[in-house]
């Protein structure tokens, strides 16, 4: 019931934020602008503009997870707003958890809202989204929710600017991990290949989560991979959390 | 300051500076000369790329794509049509976007009408790999082995065999049928590219596609005035027992009037060895061979760092043979120095 109150407080509190709206205008505009270059195509709009919306989803989606999830302790330590609840009889981890299950809701909200906004746009042109399309708006609100994790963990440990900033590089480094294993081959069976392999392995995978060019190609996902990916996004998005956790329970606001 | 004298100078300060803005903005653009090949000289490998486009490769291949079209049209309304980049910007769209499956069908279409007829291959059987249950991307390598490779002893099997994978993946699987049947009946392949590039021409949605199908449409029916043609200079060798001189000595002055009426349609002569000819023909089929010629010259350079000293060192690198010059009274012209064939 705790968790549930900091959640539903910090869900009010965000939708507040300004910040927000700005970054659902420009996804707006982004997803309703993609038809100019589906005009320019030789009929691959339908194609273009789903790539381009669900790209738009995930984007601003993250943006949204890194202004608003890096801000969301620090500005309670800041604004001196926390010792009015760490007053009360709740758990350091509750309060972690009861904010990040308040900024997943929103985060919910506004990807269904995208989501939901950019299939009805395919629809009104004359286009069609099928299963795949549903999958990879799941798909990229469980990435969301990873990302978002880490921006708590980061919250209770640094500013806002630094964890903005590692957070955002840890979401290209997330895309670009397959670096790691696809080496030049003077470099097979050296060190250098262990040591990559292993960072792979504990690097957070973020291209298993995308699914973007099947549901624009409208080639079917398998459901086994879906299920796996989720749970593989579940097992990172628990651990940033109980790093959270742990990084609150002892730090002196 | 009054309400009035804020509005006033926030006006006069918006237009002096959007006014300078545009005036710098046009110097600017009339200063940077765009040169398409050294921008491209750029592209990256589309293996690297993959792994930096921050899980947008899809989006980056679309728009990569779409500069591909305009590269497309652009060098197809050039003299000097070289399409130096196309194969790459092919392989780097559908290496970042595997199940692109419009960017192989273009792509192969595109590359095998200027005659790159094994790039096309290979970029149509990767689509085919990545694709497995695409009927589109093996309609495209039939219509390779119809349309390129007719005179090709093997290609009606090899075109029965793509077009049995279509009709098997296809929902209208009989159609398919009844043409391998025909084909089985050795039917003139002439007709089944006239029904092929008739059927692109009503489903084109856009102009390239339209130009190349109704290019291909004339060139088809060209063709078979040709051999109509020459069937009637063959029944006057047979009637008279030696060739005609003239072409007028063989066919009736009044269709050859017809024919030459519409001056897209050239002109019909026969040439050294008595046969029928076309000049828009012969002229596609050189350009078509200059254009394949300048893409393997170009291949050449890539790989050996020079080009070729003569067109027969190019055919021997490729264990081929220099295809003869449509027009029997010329020859190919090839310069060293830059590459250039005519």
């Amino acid at each position: 019931m705790r968790i549930l109150a900091v959640a539903a407080n910090t869900f009010r509190e965000a939708i507040r934020d300004k910040v927000l709206y700005v970054l659902l205008f420009f996804a707006g505009v982004t997803i309703f602008g993609s038809k100019a270059l589906g005009w320019i195509s030789v009929g691959q709009d339908n194609k273009i503009i789903i790539d381009i919306s669900l790209a738009a989803v995930s984007l601003f989606g993250v943006l949204i997870a890194i202004f608003v999830g890096t801000s969301l302790v620090y500005k309670e330590i800041d604004k001196r707003t926390i010792y009015t609840i760490i007053s009360q009889p709740i758990w350091r981890y509750e309060f972690i958890l009861g904010k990040y299950l308040g900024l997943a809701l929103l985060i919910g909200v506004v990807t269904a809202f995208t989501g939901s906004t950019s299939a009805l746009y395919v629809f009104s042109l004359g286009g069609t989204v099928g299963i795949t399309f549903a999958e990879a708006v799941l798909l990229i609100y469980w990435k969301l929710l990873l990302i978002t994790a880490l921006s708590v963990m980061l919250s209770s440990l640094t500013s806002p600017i630094l964890g903005a900033i590692i957070v955002f590089s840890a979401y290209l480094l997330g895309h670009a991990t397959g670096i790691l294993i696809d080496l030049p081959p003077q470099l097979q069976g050296t060190t250098t290949e262990t040591i990559t392999g292993f960072l792979y392995n504990i690097v957070p995978n973020l291209s298993h989560f995308d699914i973007r060019a099947e549901a624009a190609n409208g080639v079917a996902v398998a459901p086994s991979y879906v299920i796996w990916t989720l749970v593989y996004g579940t097992v990172y998005t628990i651990f940033f959390l109980i790093l959270a956790a742990i990084a609150f329970q002892d730090k002196d606001v | 300051m009054i309400v009035i004298q804020k509005i006033i100078l926030v006006l006069i300060t918006t237009f002096v500076a959007i006014g300078s803005a545009s005036f710098i903005q046009n110097s600017l653009d009339a200063m940077r000369v765009e040169k398409l090949d050294e921008e491209l000289l750029y592209l990256p490998n589309e293996r690297l790329l993959t792994h930096f486009t921050g899980g947008m490769s899809s989006v980056v291949a679309d728009l990569l794509w779409l500069r591909t079209i305009h590269y497309t049209v652009t060098e197809f309304h050039n003299v000097d049509r070289k399409f130096t980049w196309l194969e790459q910007m092919c392989t780097t769209v559908t290496g970042l976007d595997p199940n692109f499956k419009d960017a192989y069908v273009h792509g192969g279409m595109l590359l095998a009408a200027i005659g790159a007829d094994d790039k096309s291959m290979a970029l149509l059987k990767t689509g085919m790999a990545n694709n497995p249950d695409s009927w589109e991307i093996p309609f495209e390598i039939a219509k390779i082995y119809l349309l390129n490779r007719r005179e090709n002893p093997e290609s009606p099997a090899m075109l029965a065999h793509y077009l049995a994978i279509v009709a098997d993946r296809s929902e209208d699987g009989s159609f398919y049928y009844d043409w391998i049947e025909n084909l089985q009946n050795k039917h003139d392949l002439d007709e089944h590219a006239m029904v092929i590039w008739q059927d692109t021409l009503a489903k084109a949605k856009d102009d390239l596609t339209r130009e190349i199908a109704e290019a291909n449409i004339l060139d088809l029916s060209l063709r078979m005035n040709v051999r109509f043609i020459q069937g009637l200079v063959d029944d006057y060798r047979e009637l008279t027992g030696k060739p005609p001189e003239k072409i007028e000595e063989a066919v009736d002055p009044d269709i050859l009037g017809t024919l030459h009426a519409d001056k897209r349609r050239g002109r019909f002569f026969l040439d050294a060895e008595g046969n029928a000819q076309n000049t828009v023909v012969l002229d596609n089929q050189t350009e078509k061979l200059r254009t394949g010629l300048g893409y393997a010259i170009r291949s050449f350079n890539k790989i050996n760092g020079r080009y070729p000293l003569s067109l027969d060192e190019l055919v021997r690198r490729a264990n081929s043979l220099l295809p003869r010059h449509p027009y029997l009274d010329r020859e190919w012209h090839y310069d060293p120095t830059t590459g250039e064939i005519q």
